[in-house]
């Protein structure tokens, strides 16, 4: 519904447009110091020493630096596969599923599952990385719980599954999102609709093939989108819980930029990567801003 | 028969679901339980549940060590600080856009969000220079201007959505009863945005309160909040669980406080809107 504007408010608009000039510069700062990332991706800035006043431009080199030298192309493999295997796997999935059987179950059920899932959203990301690696070091909870009273060695998981148990605290921390949404989702789908598609003969797997998939389809690519850029970009629970490592085996971009930046030093080179990683961000999101408008 | 066979299914359905529950909930409680264990009690093989000697001792060298009220006061400053700024810039515009007749507000609304999807890494480089230049590094003002921007989308999208959910017949009701601009906005319209910026506060407290990126590069000591002091306790050999669990409890405790109370609105906020 469209509001009618007060009289006065409507002969005098630039009232309107002076109100959110504040928030839309505010938020235009943010838009500028990605600009300024930019430039820099074409310097040989450093944090200390001469070259952080006695920069020069040097042209591409540092985008051609992202393909010769070892790092980047490795840290986009760790990345896409840490993304993956959370983002669209793990919190989607699960949260889909989650989403689907809480529907029929008692509301009591219902809103502790909820609230325990808001739990891990709730928590801090610093307190997430703790939680997980006192639940899987040496010492921790499944080695005390599970492994050692067993009788075999305990296992030193955060070290030796690095990337799984990164993948796993993620889902454990993400999934309250997909499940939200993809809740409301099926909510919106009609009681009809599917009675009618039993009505027909459907199986159960073609209902929700075949109807309910589709129909909630806007909803699966905004999840998408948000949920896969995000994870893409995420970098606190995992540089808290590994730090990139054991080796490089967790060094997801966000980790990789971090440290050519502030432990390398060199701005210029880490610019080139928070560039690249837009560009990334931005294909993915043409991709599923693709699949969120074309009908089937 | 059927019948039998769908309870046999939703018995073992609820079971399951109860059991992802207590998994997903297992690490906090554990947490929480550590937090009084001695440190060698804390990795007891089996380890122990509820009979062992509960001691406060961890929250005591904690708060001794590292000052937990100190770190707790920084988070409110900034957590806290950051909302009100972002309020105070956020309302006036959402309220604007509301109520703009142009078809261009979805599209600066849009622009807005789409903030939000920039990797914060990217932008750290840029604003951490500006902040040693200008010797911001560590303040509670800097600290309160990066909280207020990176969070300001969101505030603005969910006080709009609040704000087209007021009735514009009521408006008109006051309208036709003679109410000035002036009127309008301080008896109709301000008492019924209260809930919206409510849930839109504390949503963002929660945002602030829990931003560990940030906090954790711009704040060494002066400023840091207790995202902070958690991330000093982390040591990659796990010597310190029971003290961890001291310091984690004591940080996450005012949000789950502040979670339970308002569940429904966080639900909306975390989606955007997206869920009412």
């Amino acid at each position: 519904m469209k509001y009618q504007l007060h009289p006065w408010l409507a002969s005098n608009l630039w009232v309107l447009v002076a109100l959110a000039i504040p928030a839309i510069f505010l938020i235009g700062a943010l838009l500028y110091f990605t600009g300024w990332a930019l430039a820099f991706s074409f310097t040989d800035l450093e944090l200390v020493g001469r070259k952080a006043v006695n920069w020069s431009w040097v042209g591409f080199d540092n985008y051609a630096r992202l393909f010769t030298r070892r790092g980047f192309l490795e840290s986009l493999w760790t990345t896409t596969i840490f993304s993956f295997f959370s983002a669209i796997v793990g919190q989607s999935v699960l949260g889909f599923l989650l989403a689907a059987t809480l529907r029929t179950q008692r509301s009591v059920l219902r809103g502790v599952i909820e609230a325990t899932i808001m739990l891990g959203w709730l928590v801090p990301d610093i307190v997430a990385a703790f939680l997980w690696s006192a639940t899987t070091a040496q010492t921790g909870l499944i080695n005390n719980l599970i492994i050692t009273p067993l009788g075999f060695e305990p296992v030193n998981f955060i070290n030796e599954f690095a990337l799984p148990v990164v993948i796993i605290a993620n889902i454990w921390k993400g999934t309250a999102w997909s499940y939200l949404l993809f809740s409301a989702a099926l909510d919106s789908v009609s009681r009809e609709v599917v009675e009618a598609a039993k009505v027909d003969g459907a199986t159960a797997f073609q209902r929700v093939w075949r109807v309910i998939l589709p129909i909630i389809r806007p909803h699966i690519a905004t999840n998408m989108l948000f949920i896969t850029i995000w994870t893409f970009t995420y970098f606190p629970l995992i540089y808290a819980l590994t730090g990139g490592g054991p080796g490089r085996q967790t060094e997801v971009l966000a980790i990789f930029l971090y440290k050519q930046s502030f432990m390398v030093g060199k701005l210029g080179y880490g610019s080139a990567i928070s560039v690249a990683m837009l560009v990334i961000v931005g294909v993915l999101s043409l991709f599923y801003l693709r699949l969120l408008k074309e009908p089937k | 028969m059927a019948r039998a066979v769908s309870t046999r299914r939703k018995v073992a359905v609820s079971i399951i679901a109860w059991a992802i529950g207590l998994i997903i909930f297992f690490p906090i409680l554990w947490t929480f339980l550590t937090s009084f264990k001695t440190e060698g009690t804390a990795i007891a093989v089996p380890p122990k549940f509820l009979f062992f000697d509960w001691t406060l001792e961890n929250y005591f060298t904690v708060q001794e060590r590292s000052d937990y009220f100190r770190h707790f006061s920084n988070s409110i400053i900034s957590a806290v600080g950051s909302t009100i700024v972002g309020l105070i810039i956020a309302v006036p515009a959402a309220w604007a856009m509301a109520f703009s007749p142009t078809k261009r507000t979805k599209d600066v609304l849009m622009w807005m969000l789409s903030t939000k999807m920039l990797p914060a890494v990217g932008v750290l480089v840029p604003i951490y220079l500006l902040f040693r230049d200008f010797r911001l590094l560590d303040t509670h003002i800097g600290l309160i201007i990066v909280l207020t921007m990176i969070n300001l989308p969101i505030i603005v999208w969910m006080l709009f959505t609040y704000f087209k959910e007021i009735p514009n017949d009521i408006l008109e009701a006051a309208r036709m009863d003679g109410a000035g601009l002036r009127e309008e906005i301080l008896y109709v319209l301000t008492p019924m945005a209260v809930p919206g910026i409510a849930s839109t506060l504390l949503l963002n407290i929660i945002l602030a309160w829990n931003e560990a990126f940030w906090t954790l590069n711009l704040t060494t000591t002066a400023a840091a909040p207790l995202t902070a002091f958690i991330a000093s306790y982390s040591s990659p050999e796990g010597l310190f669980w029971a003290k961890l669990s001291a310091a984690s409890t004591l940080a996450i405790a005012p949000i789950l406080i502040m979670g339970w109370f308002s569940q429904k609105q966080l639900v909306r906020g975390l989606t955007f809107g997206a869920v009412k």
